[in-house]
């Protein structure tokens, strides 16, 4: 079981993949908002952070680099999908030479779970 | 306005009285055509044509003086063009129209026309002037520019779309796969199987929307990687055509992948307006196949067939004419395979017109265009 936290601005979204990591056993907290997202993290220790890299309110890039600039920090899992007229394959490539996993939405479930478990097994 | 006019003349009497032949030089070396018809005279002849003229029409001055200018007039040339020019001689008002024209050699061209009554000083009717200005590689440069706006344009939208798309996607698949190992009662299981199922088609046709934005079509390079760049254009046509015309797609005959040398954009380009075409000549409820073929190692050949009412031998040249289609199809600028063409010649490739897929009917056969172009793979 690991302590994930979730960072993405769309409920429905958040909820389903909150779900779905619960359903396998994980401990989940949500947030939808990056900056939120980063106050969260630097009170908690977490083992593995899902960020959202386009909400409107910040940008998830920020966040992927901010987590990782510390050195030894959780693990961290770029998503893409959301915003509107974005270049959502640049803004990937940039915050996937940071991040530990990136997924493309939709992602099924299972490379879900599977992302997370390989992150985490050691 | 008495006074300009007297002003006018004036210089220009000076400018004959110390150079006797400038006002001729000026006519002789003016880079507008200038054509000039005697008003007194029936039906309006030539009297005067410059060499500019007969450097855009392709007819020497003894060839035209004498005749009325309509001989540059041809088949597909607009009749309401014509009668727009008629009214205004009617009326001896000037006019500007644009109308295709045809060389002596019968190349069609686009003409801008501006003609004009000229009065002389005492308000005579006493000839017309024509200036003739052959805008075809603006035309086409313009409508160029006009598809790749519109191909970026779509590129953009589409990636926004595909992506909200995907946002709202990805909660159906996930949480009905979720919770689908739970459900005992198997008939609604099966329901759910079925909204699951929907749903990652959704999501392959917005991953389809996707490809289309991925850069692709913004970017600058000359090259074109066959068959990914034919099946994103393809795609894309499939958005742009009605769902009742039946596009296939074969690339059995190539090895693997091919490069051409031209840009992306300008490929989808020709692409979209061959197939829009085929589409067209089919009433949209045809067939279009296309397949690519490694001729040598040299060159490429893509082949769109379809099966309409085709196109007979003598008439295959004349529909990359400008404007020859425009007839057909109320909402096409009638530019199209001009523009296909013109874009495959610069890249040192050619289209060729052969004969097509079977009719439904059995009795004839469609049209197939081939574009023949270098392979640098
Ligand atoms: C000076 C002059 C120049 C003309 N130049 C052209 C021309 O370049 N192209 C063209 O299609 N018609 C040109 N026209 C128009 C035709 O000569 C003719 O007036 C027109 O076809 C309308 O008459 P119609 O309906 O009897 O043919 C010109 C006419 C005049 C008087």
């Amino acid at each position: 079981m690991c302590q994930i936290l979730l960072i993405d601005d769309m409920q429905p979204v958040r909820h389903a993949i909150a779900a779905t990591l619960r359903k396998a056993g994980h401990d989940v907290v949500e947030t939808d908002d990056g900056n939120k997202g980063l106050e969260i993290a630097a009170k908690r220790q977490f083992d593995l952070i899902i960020t959202d890299i386009m909400m409107p309110a910040s940008d998830g890039t920020d966040v992927v680099f901010a987590l990782k600039s510390g050195g030894s920090g959780p693990k961290v899992v770029a998503m893409s999908g959301g915003g509107s007229g974005i270049a959502a394959q640049d803004a990937l490539s940039l915050s996937a030479s940071r991040a530990d996993a990136v997924l493309k939405k939709p992602f099924t479930n299972e490379v879900l779970i599977e992302t997370v478990s390989s992150l985490t097994s050691n | 306005m008495q006074k300009r006019l007297d002003q006018g003349y004036a210089a220009l009497e000076r400018i004959a009285d110390d150079s006797p032949d400038l006002l001729k030089s000026l006519l002789e070396g003016s880079p507008d055509t200038v054509s000039v018809s005697d008003a007194r005279l029936p039906d309006l002849p030539l009297t005067y044509v410059n060499p500019s003229f007969t450097r855009t029409t392709g007819y020497s001055a003894d060839e035209v003086l004498g005749r009325n200018c309509r001989f540059l007039q041809g088949e597909d040339t607009n009749r309401g063009d014509v009668a727009k020019i008629r009214k205004a001689i009617e009326a001896r008002q000037p006019v500007d129209v644009v109308l295709l024209n045809y060389r002596k050699s019968g190349e069609p061209f686009i003409n801008s026309l501006r003609m004009a009554p000229i009065f002389d000083k005492s308000s005579q009717l006493s000839a017309y002037l024509g200036i003739q200005r052959d805008i075809t590689e603006e035309r086409l440069q313009a409508e160029r520019n006009i598809g790749q706006n519109r191909l970026e344009a779509l590129g953009t939208a589409s990636g926004a779309l595909a992506h909200q798309l995907n946002n709202l996607l990805h909660p159906v698949t996930s949480l009905i796969s979720l919770h689908l190992p739970d459900i005992e009662d198997a008939g609604i299981r099966k329901d759910l199987e079925m909204a699951h199922y929907s749903a990652n088609q959704a999501a392959d046709l917005s991953d389809n929307l996707l490809g289309l934005s991925r850069g692709s079509f913004q970017d600058s390079s000359d090259i074109t990687t066959l068959p990914a760049g034919l099946i994103r254009a393809v795609d894309l046509v499939r958005l742009m055509l009605p769902p009742t015309i039946t596009i296939e797609t074969s690339f059995r005959n190539i090895s693997g992948e091919l490069n051409v040398p031209i840009n992306e954009t300008l490929f989808a380009q020709v692409l979209i307006n061959i197939i829009t075409n085929a589409s067209q000549a089919t009433k949209h409820s045809g067939k279009i196949r296309i397949e690519v073929a490694e001729h040598d190692s040299s060159r490429v050949k893509i082949s769109i067939s379809d099966n309409g009412p085709g196109i007979p031998p003598s008439l295959r040249e004349k529909v990359f004419s400008p404007f020859y289609s425009k007839s057909n199809s109320k909402n096409s600028s009638g530019l199209g395979l001009s523009v296909a063409l013109q874009i495959i010649n610069k890249v040192d490739g050619q289209i060729i017109v052969e004969d097509g897929l079977i009719q439904p009917n059995g009795d004839g056969f469609g049209c197939m265009f081939i574009i023949d172009i270098p392979n640098i793979t």
